[in-house]
């Protein structure tokens, strides 16, 4: 019924009952994700203090916690030393993935014998991306201007192929409704 | 308004009916459209193939209800091939929602594989902190991870015996958009063999990490499902909604054509 509350939305004009199934969709999944909140915490934090004795993990939950001191003007301060652990260790993270398996994986795969025609168009697309996101001097009348022609033909195309994988997945994801409400509905299918 | 204003200017309503109907029609009345397998699929199969009875794979559930429709199908396909071979799995997921996909799963072929929970399968739920969470459960399962979703320690389940880092699996599978956060934090950390599905908005952005060799394979999107479902002989849902796929994207090809070549047509008559 909420599936045909919420399409009758889309199909005819915005309704009561669509917007009632709306509100309860964002209403219980607010709920499910404060249980998964709570239960996480519980899980990692609570019981292993409690039960286990590891007092060590008060830490991270006084850090967690001083991340809320934020809306309290006087002790704001505060939250700095849980934003910056989060910061810290998030950069830190990022750094090692993108160093390892965005630059250098990506790099090292660049590197390939120029025998087949897909082999040129990708290393001629690397090349002339690269030179058109180049802004240290100026590209008009050198051979980076013809290079910014290539690279915004790869670009175009790029985005052409990202916009038909996006149009592929909301299709799969309208047939999924369509076998619920035919298939485990209505039994047509 | 002329018909060429008319043309470019479609309520998006009449557009919506248009293909809601396409694609009803060849799921009521199935055409056959013959489906050829793609190379990443192959890949993703060989690598479950050689897996030996005992294994334990690592299956990362990272997709909402939002985008079920599109990779639930490919988790369901590679469990029945994993279940099959006696492969031993183990889901988590760092998305709140991928958590209660897995208890989907194991409620839906418990009967079928006979799966004993915490010997051949185990949800250890949701894991969080994205990113570091994922890593720290690659550096230290039990420690992340201390009981499963069902509120199991972890450490005393048969499945867990073994199995401190993600150097003790045998495969890791990501399903859904958390396959790049997968690679980048435990396939290049660990060294271990990642492989899985992404939904079709998110195969641009992974393709490079399969041609550098970072992935091997990937089910893409529903396509990917349904291939996996053809190569391992269990049919099932992707399999069955790919004429109505097909159907579909010739109708949005329609679309596009019509609204250029009344968009050309338009400029054609205002430059005269």
């Amino acid at each position: 019924m909420g599936t045909i509350a919420v399409l009758s939305g889309i199909l005819y004009r915005d309704n009561i009952f669509s917007s009632a199934v709306e509100h309860i969709f964002v209403g219980s999944s607010s709920g499910y994700f404060v249980y998964i909140a709570i239960k996480t915490l519980a899980d990692i934090a609570f019981r292993p203090i409690a039960q286990d004795g590891k007092l060590i993990l008060l830490v991270p939950v006084l850090l967690g916690v001083m991340l809320y001191s934020r809306y309290v003007k006087r002790i704001a301060w505060m939250s700095r030393w849980g934003t910056s652990f989060l910061v810290g260790v998030g950069s830190g993270l990022a750094i090692f993935a993108s160093i390892k398996s965005q630059l250098i994986a990506q790099v090292n795969a660049t590197m390939v014998p120029l025998k087949t025609i897909n082999n040129v168009i990708m290393l001629v697309a690397v090349l002339s991306i690269l030179a058109y996101f180049f802004f240290t001097f100026k590209r008009k009348g050198t051979a980076f201007s013809s290079l910014s022609y290539a690279a915004r033909l790869m670009m175009m195309l790029t985005f052409g192929v990202s916009f038909g994988n996006v149009v592929m997945g909301r299709i799969s994801l309208l047939l999924g409704v369509l076998q619920k409400l035919l298939g485990d509905w209505l039994g047509i299918i | 308004m002329t018909w060429l204003d008319k043309l470019q200017n479609i309520d998006s309503r009449v557009i919506y009916w248009a293909i809601f109907i396409t694609l009803m029609i060849p799921l009521i009345w199935p055409m056959g459209v013959p489906l050829s397998i793609t190379d990443t699929t192959k890949v993703v199969f060989d690598l479950v193939e050689k897996l030996q009875p005992g294994d334990v794979v690592l299956m990362s559930l990272d997709y909402t209800p939002l985008v079920a429709p599109e990779v639930h199908s490919s988790a369901i396909a590679l469990c029945k091939h994993l279940f099959g071979k006696d492969v031993k799995v183990i889901f988590y997921s760092y998305i709140e929602e991928g958590t209660m996909f897995g208890e989907n799963i194991i409620s839906e072929l418990t009967g079928k594989y006979g799966l004993v929970y915490g010997t051949d399968v185990v949800n250890l739920g949701f894991v969080s902190g994205q990113a570091a969470g994922v890593r720290a459960l690659g550096d230290d399962v039990l420690s992340t991870k201390p009981r499963d979703f069902r509120g199991n320690v972890t450490a005393d389940l048969p499945i867990m015996q073994g199995v401190k880092t993600a150097k003790d699996f045998d495969l890791v599978l990501g399903i859904g958009d958390g396959l790049a956060v997968l690679t980048q934090q435990i396939g290049a950390v660990h060294g271990v063999t990642v492989s899985g599905s992404s939904t079709a908005a998110g195969v641009s952005g992974m393709m490079p990490y399969v041609n550098s060799g970072q992935v091997k394979g990937l089910l893409q999107g529903l396509r990917g499902g349904a291939e996996y479902e053809k190569l391992t002989d269990n049919p099932g849902y992707a399999i069955a909604s790919m004429d109505a796929q097909s159907l579909g994207h010739l109708a949005i090809i329609l679309f596009i054509v019509i609204g250029n070549v009344a968009y050309f047509m338009k400029r054609k008559q205002m430059t005269r």
